[in-house]
C-alpha cells in the first residue's frame, strides 16, 4: 500500500498524491462508456436525445427510459448507470416540488441544476458512499427562457448551448459545433439530434433512440417528442447516414481506381527496369565466362609445359643416380668376394652387443 | 377595574387602516400610524409599511408583535432566496412566503397583511393576505379595522391605469376617510410608492390629513409675526 502509489482509489475521502480523487474519475468513466446522450439549446427551446444500447432482443420498446420529466417546465436525460440516474431524477423531482410548495413558483433551471450539483457532490465526500455514475443533462424553460445544464458525477455544473456525453461524445460535440443553434428551431433540432446520434453510433448492433424537448411546440412543457415527429426525424437521420455512407463509398471507389492505375504504371516501369538490368547482367556474364575460358586455356597450356619440363628433370636425375651408384656396387661386390676368400666369421649378435657396452664403459669410467 | 390601567394590559394591537393599490407602472401603499393597547394609543407615529426587500414592502395589521416577527422571518427568507436566485426576489414569492407563515401558524397569530412591490417579471403587483392566510392577487386592497368604513368609497374611486399621482391621491383620500370614522385608526398618513424607478416614501402629518364631512378642521398654524 505505502510507497508504491496504490490504495488511493479505494475511497472518495482520499486524494492521490497528484491531487485526484480516483473514485470520482471512475464514476466519470462509467458515464464515458454509456450510450451517447446529447442536448442542444435552440432558439425556441431545448432538445435532448439519447442513444440506448439494446440490452436484449426481447426488450419491449420504450421500456428502458433515459429521459424523465422532473416538473412541467423541466426534465432530464441521464447517461451512465440507469439506476443511479433514477435516484437523481427522484431527487430532482423532490427539489422541484419542495421549491414550488415553499416559494409558490416553479423552480428556476439554474437553481435546480445547482441543487442537483450540490446533491451529486455530497457523494464525493464521504467514505461510506460512492459517487453517482451518471451525467445529467437538464433542460428547463422558465422566466429566464430555455436553458440547458450538465451536471457531472463530480458535482460540477455548467450551462451549455450544446453538449454531449457518453461513448460518442467527441464526434457529437464536433457535429454540434457545426450547427447554427441560434437560428434553429426545435423542430429542426430534433432532426439534427437524430442525425448526430445515428452518425456517432458505430456498432453493428442497432439502437433505440429517445428524444425529448421543451419548447413553444410543446407548450413550454417538458415532454417526449411526439412519436410521429420522432419517427420522421429518425427516418431522415437514417437516410442521411445512408447517403453519407454511399458518398464515402463512392470516394473510396474513385481513390481505389486511382491507386490501381498508379500501381499498374509503377509495375510496368519496374518490369522494364528489370528487363534492362537482366540484359546487362547477361552480357556481363557472357563476357566474364569468355574471359574465364581463355584464362583456363592459358593455364592448361602452362601446366602441360611445366609437366613436360619436370618429367625431363626427373629422368635426368635418375640417370645421374644410376651413374653414381655403379662404382659403389662394384666396390661392395669386390668386398664380398674378398670376405668370402678370407673366411672370417661375423660375431653373433649378443656377443657383439657386450663388446660394444664394455668399450663404452672403458671410455667413461676414468671420470669416477 | 381600577380605572385606567386595564387598557394597558391589553395586547398591543394595530387597529388600523392599511391599503395598497396598483397603478400604471407600480404600486402605492398607504397606512395610518396608530398603535393602541385597548383605548390607549401606544404609538401615534407607527410605521406599518415595512420593507421586505429593496422593492417589496408589507403593510401590517393585527398584533404588532406577530406581524413584526412574521415580517422579519420573511425578510430573512427573501434574503436567502435572493442569494440562491441571483436576482431580486419576485413580489409573488414574498407574498407566498408571508402567506405560508400566516397560514401555517394561523392559530397563534393575528395578522392581516398586504404585500406589494415591483419586480422585473410582473411589474407592480399587490397581494392581500387576510386573517386566515388566504393569498389573493388584486389590483387594490384595503385592510385593518378602518377598512370596513371605506369599501364603498374605494370601489367608487379606484380605476385601472391611474397615473402615479392619481393613485397616490386616491390612497390618501381613502385612508383619511377611514381614519375619520374608525376610532382605532388615526394619526398621520404614511405612503410608499414603488415603481421601476425605486421607492418613494412620504409622510402626511396629522394636522395636514384632509378632514372628512362633519369633522372639525385642525387649527392652522399661523405664521409667527414679530411684534
Amino acid at each position: 500500500m505505502s510507497g508504491i502509489g496504490s490504495g488511493y482509489d479505494l475511497s472518495t475521502s482520499t486524494f492521490s498524491p497528484d491531487g485526484r480523487v480516483f473514485q470520482t474519475d471512475y464514476a466519470q468513466k462509467a458515464v464515458d462508456n454509456s450510450g451517447t446522450v446529447i442536448g442542444i439549446r435552440c432558439k425556441d427551446g431545448v432538445v435532448l436525445g439519447a442513444e440506448k444500447q439494446l440490452i436484449s432482443k426481447m426488450l419491449e420498446s420504450n421500456s428502458n427510459r433515459r429521459t424523465f420529466p422532473v416538473d412541467r417546465h423541466a426534465g432530464v436525460a441521464c447517461a451512465g448507470l440507469a439506476a443511479d440516474g433514477r435516484a437523481i431524477v427522484s431527487r430532482a423531482m423532490a427539489e422541484a416540488n419542495n421549491y414550488k410548495s415553499f416559494y409558490g413558483d416553479p423552480i428556476p433551471g439554474h437553481v435546480l441544476a445547482e441543487r442537483l450539483a450540490t446533491y451529486t457532490h455530497l457523494f464525493n465526500m464521504y467514505w461510506s458512499v460512492r459517487p453517482f455514475g451518471v451525467s445529467t443533462l437538464l433542460a428547463s424553460y422558465g422566466k429566464e427562457g430555455p436553458h440547458l445544464y450538465l451536471v457531472e458525477p463530480s458535482g460540477t455544473m455548467h450551462r451549455y448551448f450544446g453538449t454531449a456525453v457518453g461513448k460518442g461524445r467527441q464526434g457529437a460535440k464536433n457535429e454540434i459545433e457545426k450547427l447554427k443553434l441560434e437560428e434553429m428551431s426545435c423542430r429542426e433540432g430534433i432532426t439534427a439530434v437524430a442525425k448526430i446520434l445515428h452518425q456517432v453510433h458505430d456498432e453493428e448492433k442497432g439502437f433505440e433512440m429517445e428524444l425529448a424537448w421543451i419548447c413553444e411546440d410543446s407548450g413550454r412543457q417538458f415532454q417526449r417528442v411526439p412519436q410521429q415527429l420522432a419517427e420522421e426525424a429518425e427516418a431522415a437521420a437514417k437516410a442521411a447516414r445512408l447517403e453519407n455512407q454511399e458518398q464515402a463509398l463512392g470516394k473510396l471507389d474513385t481513390s481505389l481506381a486511382e491507386l490501381r492505375q498508379e500501381l499498374a504504371a509503377a509495375a510496368a516501369e519496374l518490369r522494364q527496369e528489370l528487363a534492362e538490368q537482366r540484359k546487362e547482367l547477361r552480357q556481363e556474364l557472357a563476357e566474364q565466362s569468355k574471359e574465364l575460358a581463355e584464362q583456363r586455356k592459358e593455364l592448361c597450356q602452362e601446366l602441360a609445359e611445366q609437366r613436360k619440363e619436370l618429367l625431363a628433370a626427373v629422368a635426368a636425375s635418375e640417370a645421374r643416380v644410376a651413374a653414381a651408384q655403379k662404382p659403389l656396387v662394384d666396390l661392395v661386390t669386390a668386398a664380398m668376394s674378398a670376405l668370402a676368400d678370407s673366411n672370417i666369421q661375423p660375431l653373433p649378435h649378443a656377443a657383439r652387443q657386450e663388446q660394444e657396452e664394455a668399450e663404452a664403459e672403458a671410455c667413461s669410467g676414468s671420470d669416477s | 377595574m381600577d380605572g385606567g390601567l386595564h387598557d394597558l394590559q391589553q395586547a398591543v394591537s394595530m387597529g388600523t387602516t392599511i391599503m395598497a393599490a396598483s397603478f400604471d407602472g407600480g404600486v402605492v401603499m398607504g397606512a395610518d400610524s396608530r398603535t393602541s393597547t385597548g383605548s390607549y394609543v401606544a404609538n401615534r407615529v407607527t410605521d406599518k409599511i415595512t420593507p421586505l426587500t429593496d422593492s417589496i414592502y408589507i403593510c401590517r395589521s393585527g398584533s404588532a408583535a406577530d406581524t413584526q416577527n412574521l415580517s422579519r422571518y420573511v425578510q430573512w427568507f427573501l434574503e436567502q432566496h435572493g442569494m440562491e436566485l441571483g436576482e431580486e426576489p419576485a413580489v409573488s414569492t414574498a407574498a407566498k412566503l408571508a402567506q405560508e407563515m400566516a397560514y401555517q401558524n394561523k392559530n397563534f397569530l393575528q395578522a392581516g397583511l398586504i404585500v406589494a412591490g415591483w419586480d422585473r417579471h410582473d411589474g407592480g403587483s399587490v397581494y392581500a393576505i387576510p386573517l386566515g392566510g388566504t393569498l389573493v392577487k388584486v389590483p387594490f386592497t384595503i385592510g385593518g379595522s378602518g377598512s370596513a368604513y371605506i369599501y364603498g368609497l374605494c370601489d367608487k374611486l379606484w380605476r385601472p391605469n391611474m397615473t402615479e399621482e392619481e393613485c397616490h391621491a386616491f390612497v390618501v383620500k381613502a385612508v383619511s376617510h377611514a381614519m375619520a370614522r374608525d376610532g382605532s385608526s388615526g394619526g398621520c398618513i404614511r405612503t410608499v410608492v414603488i415603481s421601476k424607478d425605486g421607492v418613494k416614501r412620504s409622510f402626511l402629518p396629522g394636522d395636514r390629513v384632509p378632514v372628512a364631512f362633519g369633522e372639525l378642521p385642525a387649527p392652522q398654524r399661523q405664521p409667527q409675526v414679530q411684534a
